[in-house]
């Protein structure tokens, strides 16, 4: 798998903005301020980045969607299961506390905030890359975080022992929830939008 | 992540293999891969390897992302860099979940996993003692190299040893 640095650099560019963007989505949905602590995009070699996520004990909830469009590519969103209820609370605009165990309200949730993410992200790539973006319906996942992360590479890993990963890490104000957003662009479908968006610079420089 | 930084625990990624000796504990997380762990009772020395397709099919890469290359290499560190007799090996196989309920080849992945496993375990001379395979959730597994007692925790359900 290949990128060059100078792809990579201005991914990392759009990736902010989208996040930005997607964070300001993310606390007006919830009603409550979800603060971005990092945002990281490289080429990560697969048995490292699972061995940081199987270190990880928690139990887990993920919406995982597909983008499809001029960039093709995969989003998860993904919190700890007990953030998960506390998301519900909030979302609900409920008393916090009052979601008990997981359940489809919870799942709706999930699957609710992994939507409203993935279309802040697709509509800041379409206007930076100037085409359109699709999110597909999300599927949601309840597991232990590396299995659920395993998954969410799995197709691209076959083929490759690195992938390109973006990962932003959010925290819930005034709370101990953290949550990660994962993307992960298809790359053949990237280096032809990036060099659109090269393209389209040079000539707005001119 | 929240990270353990206990010395004693050896954390194994996909396509990757491990290979400790007491008191080290190796431990994975699993879907639809299979975790494969061998040991030597006498020199109480384990090993892991976690695969996530049953064939290379010349695909290049890690070897240990396949059965058909990662259940050698691992057999193959066991004796010729730990110095086990491989008579002395035995076998425990977990994993090879079905993740999503989508009516797929890629997704239901986990069923040929456990089955191209057992195969060449069965090739190279290897028993399986022990095995917690299938459903359709993850799997989290830890070998403690001191016992070869393999915990078994499968996502909702309690843990277990093997």
């Amino acid at each position: 798998m290949q990128i060059s640095k100078e792809h990579l650099k201005i991914l990392d560019i759009i990736v902010k903005i989208s996040m930005d963007s997607a964070s300001r989505s993310f606390s007006k949905t919830i009603k409550h301020a979800a603060l971005i602590e990092l945002v990281k995009t490289d080429l990560v070699d697969i048995s490292e980045i699972t061995e940081e996520m199987n270190n990880d004990f928690r139990e887990m909830v993920a919406s995982i969607l597909r983008l499809e469009g001029s960039l093709n590519g995969k989003l998860m969103f993904m919190i700890p299961l007990d953030g998960a209820l506390m998301l519900q609370d909030f979302y609900l605009q409920d008393e916090p506390g009052t979601a008990k165990e997981f359940d489809e309200f919870t799942e709706g949730t999930v699957q609710e905030i992994g939507n409203i993410l993935a279309s802040a992200i697709g509509n800041s790539f379409a206007a930076g890359f100037g085409s359109m973006l699709l999110p597909t319906p999300p599927q949601v996942l309840c597991d232990f975080a590396g299995s659920i992360f395993g998954q969410l590479i799995f197709e691209e890993s076959m083929d490759n022992d690195k992938i390109l990963l973006t990962e932003t890490k959010f925290k819930l104000r005034n709370t101990e929830i953290d949550c990660y957003f994962f993307l992960l662009p298809d790359l053949n479908t990237l280096e032809e939008s990036l060099d659109k968006y090269e393209k389209a610079s040079d000539t707005d420089s001119l | 992540m929240i990270l353990n930084n206990n010395g004693n625990i050896v954390t194994v990624g996909v396509g990757d293999l491990k290979v400790a000796q007491s008191p080290k504990v190796i431990k994975t997380s699993l879907g639809s891969c299979v975790g494969v762990v061998l040991y030597d009772n006498i020199q109480k020395v384990g090993g892991m390897l976690h695969l996530m397709l049953p064939n290379c099919n010349d695909r290049e890469g890690k070897p240990g992302k396949y059965a058909d290359t990662g259940i050698p290499l691992l057999l193959d560190l066991m004796v010729n860099k730990a110095k086990s007799k491989k008579n002395v090996l035995t076998a425990k196989i977990f994993g090879g979940a079905k993740m999503f309920s989508v009516n797929s080849e890629v997704f239901d992945i986990g069923k040929s996993n456990i089955t191209e496993t057992q195969k060449i375990l069965g090739n190279l001379g290897i028993r399986i003692i022990a095995s917690r395979v299938g459903g359709t959730k993850g799997h989290q597994i830890s070998l403690d190299t001191q016992t070869g007692i393999v915990q078994s925790r499968i996502f909702g359900e309690k843990t277990e040893q093997y």
